[in-house]
């Protein structure tokens, strides 16, 4: 009988410090969000799903966005965040400095979980190959980006070019895949990159884009948009957030909310999703650890 | 002694004289040296497009740097941007002996090509001049293209545009070529256009008063953006936005798309530093086009405020 007291009482001190018993609703999460697009229409993105997971957990949901992909990763921990929708190399940098932990990744109307890069020239720009892009400007859009520097730097050097300070007459970061995309639409420059989510949404609002522009490589395949949240978040929050994003597609209003973002569902990430990055980190001669994913 | 003194005296005065011949015939030899070096570089262009006058200026910085400053002079023509005032600065060049001639703009170029086949020929500031049937072994130059669907799909962002008006000159080759693109650019996007052609400053405002238009584009010209300015209250008054391939009109223009000064000048500079040194330059194209947007404009005439424009622009006026 004193054995069970015992651990009765053992069982309550650790149930009463579990963040188990956390309720769900004393809490607000934190959310970040890169810029992958023009930061208004990302938040205008993100904001109908912030309000579905209010409704569904009773957690207030606050949106934050970074002006730069790198600072996801600095502002992190500075800014409190709980979690945060992370972009390629931006989320394995997360995993690998900030302690997160993948919890769910959007799969879109085609089925797709993952995306690949472009890199996109004027179809009248007499572009073909690396060789024809010698003395152009080239339009990156983040150091903090496989999609949108990574890969078509390891494209590069695998042509060839080592150095790319000297191979362009200028490059520069655009800071979003739209921007850049728009870069090169104008002739502001002559090479872009761009995820095919955000080309695939600018086509779909504007055709006439795609008679502009041509592919020239097309990266494999990388993970996107992945929640990650703190490893250190109570269980049952992780939990019941999980639970609520991959269910949503079985409720109408989580349809909707999933077909204003261009989704089918949300699935579970694990962090081997991340591998593919980590493999053309090693591609580029990166260590992560010791990767400049600031872009000044 | 005396005697032998005045000798001494008069062997010195052939000396000195000898000597002062020596030096005049080396200041003589050096100066006539200098001025065989010296290349004449005419330059034709009119005063009042911005654009003209940032790239020369950026141009001549640029053959100082490189140390041609003192190996040319230039004879500059700035004639009224009309035919017959283009030939006639073109001719007094080869009167002057210009041994090269710099012409702003495909109008001053295309008197050029009929004033001379023998004088090398740059031109500077024409659009797509591989359209134009540049056929004369004697010309070479800086051109630039730029995107026609940009513009309309800016606009289209910012206004529903029922008219655009598109003002252009008939004398400037390229201005027609562009006025081509953007009616082009035009049908693809389903937006109906007048063409407002002039063939004289003088008749901008004319046109400007006589067309009906809901957004005004105007091509890079001479002729246009001599009377420009002092037209642009007509399409405001309309409260007409008005977009163009011209930089410099930052007051009245809500966003323009245009090739880069700087790239132009640089590519000048190469092109005639080339020549100067007996070497066979193609033309080039430069491509780094830059986008201006006046914001504070776009507010004041209520327009729609596309996101593209101000986080890509390159300079956003507020």
């Amino acid at each position: 009988m004193r054995i069970m007291k015992v651990i009765l009482t053992l069982l309550i001190i650790v149930a009463i410090n579990s963040p188990v018993l956390v309720r769900p609703e004393e809490k607000e999460l934190l959310i970040g969000l890169i810029p992958e697009q023009n930061i208004f229409k990302q938040f205008e993105r993100y904001l109908p799903l912030a309000k579905y997971i209010e409704k569904r957990t009773g957690i207030k949901i606050r949106l934050t966005i970074l002006s730069r992909y790198g600072d996801i990763v600095d502002r992190f921990t500075q800014r409190r965040m709980d979690g945060a929708f992370f972009g390629d190399l931006t989320g394995a940098l997360a995993i690998r400095k900030l302690s997160v932990i993948p919890l769910v990744k959007p799969v879109r109307e085609d089925g797709s979980t993952s995306v690949h890069g472009y890199i996109i020239v004027r179809k009248d720009s007499g572009i073909r190959s690396v060789a024809d892009m010698k003395d152009k400007v080239m339009a990156f859009v983040d150091r903090a980006t496989v999609t949108g520097y990574l890969f078509p730097i390891v494209y590069l050097r695998e042509h060839g070019v080592r150095e790319i300070d000297s191979f362009f007459s200028e490059h520069y970061f655009s800071g979003s895949f739209d921007a850049s995309v728009y870069a090169v639409l104008d002739g502001r420059a002559d090479v872009g990159c761009v995820k095919d989510s955000i080309f695939r949404n600018l086509v779909k609002k504007d055709p006439s884009i795609k008679d502009e522009l041509e592919i020239i490589a097309v990266s494999p395949a990388m993970p996107e948009s992945t929640l990650c949240v703190k490893d250190d978040l109570p269980d049952n929050m992780k939990k019941m957030l999980r639970e609520v994003l991959l269910n949503m597609n079985r409720d109408a209003e989580g349809r909707k909310v999933l077909k204003q973002m261009g989704l089918k569902r949300f699935s579970e990430a694990r962090q081997e999703d991340y591998k593919p990055v980590f493999m053309m980190l090693q591609s580029a001669g990166y260590d992560i650890d010791t990767y400049h994913y600031r872009t000044e | 002694m005396f005697a032998g003194g005045q000798v001494s005296i008069r062997a010195n005065s052939t000396g000195v004289i000898l000597y002062l011949i020596g030096i005049i015939t080396a200041v003589l030899l050096f100066f006539s040296s200098s001025h065989a070096q010296m290349r004449i570089i005419g330059v034709v262009f009119s005063e009042n497009v911005p654009a003209y006058s940032r790239i020369n200026s950026r141009f001549k910085d640029i053959l100082k740097e490189k140390g041609y400053s003192k190996r040319v002079r230039f004879i500059e023509q700035h004639p009224n941007p009309d035919p017959l005032a283009w030939s006639n600065a073109i001719r007094k060049l080869i009167v002057y002996d210009a041994e090269m001639i710099i012409v702003y703009g495909s109008g001053a170029l295309e008197q050029a090509i009929f004033e001379t086949d023998s004088i090398p020929i740059v031109f500077v500031n024409v659009y797509s001049p591989d359209r134009l049937k540049i056929n004369k072994r004697n010309v070479t130059g800086v051109g630039y293209k730029i995107p026609m669907t940009s513009l309309i799909r800016y606009l289209k962002e910012m206004k529903e545009t029922k008219r655009l008006g598109i003002l252009f000159s008939e004398i400037e080759p390229d201005s027609v070529l562009q006025m081509e693109d953007i009616v082009k650019a035009c049908e693809k996007f389903s937006i109906g256009y007048v063409k407002m052609p002039v063939q004289k400053s003088g008749q901008v405002e004319e046109r400007l008063k006589l067309f009906m238009y809901d957004a005004l584009f105007f091509t890079n010209s001479a002729v246009i953006g001599k009377t420009y300015p002092e037209c642009s209250q007509i399409p405001r008054s309309l409260n007409a936005p008005i977009i163009s391939t011209m930089d410099g009109y930052d007051d009245s223009v809500v966003f323009s798309l245009s090739p880069d000064s700087d790239a132009q000048a640089k590519d000048l500079a190469d092109i005639v530093i080339s020549l100067i040194n007996g070497r066979k330059t193609n033309i080039k194209i430069v491509r780094n086009n830059r986008l201006i947007f006046n914001l504070r404009l776009a507010r004041e005439m209520q327009l729609q405020l596309p996101i593209e424009l101000i986080s890509g622009a390159d300079r956003v006026i507020r």
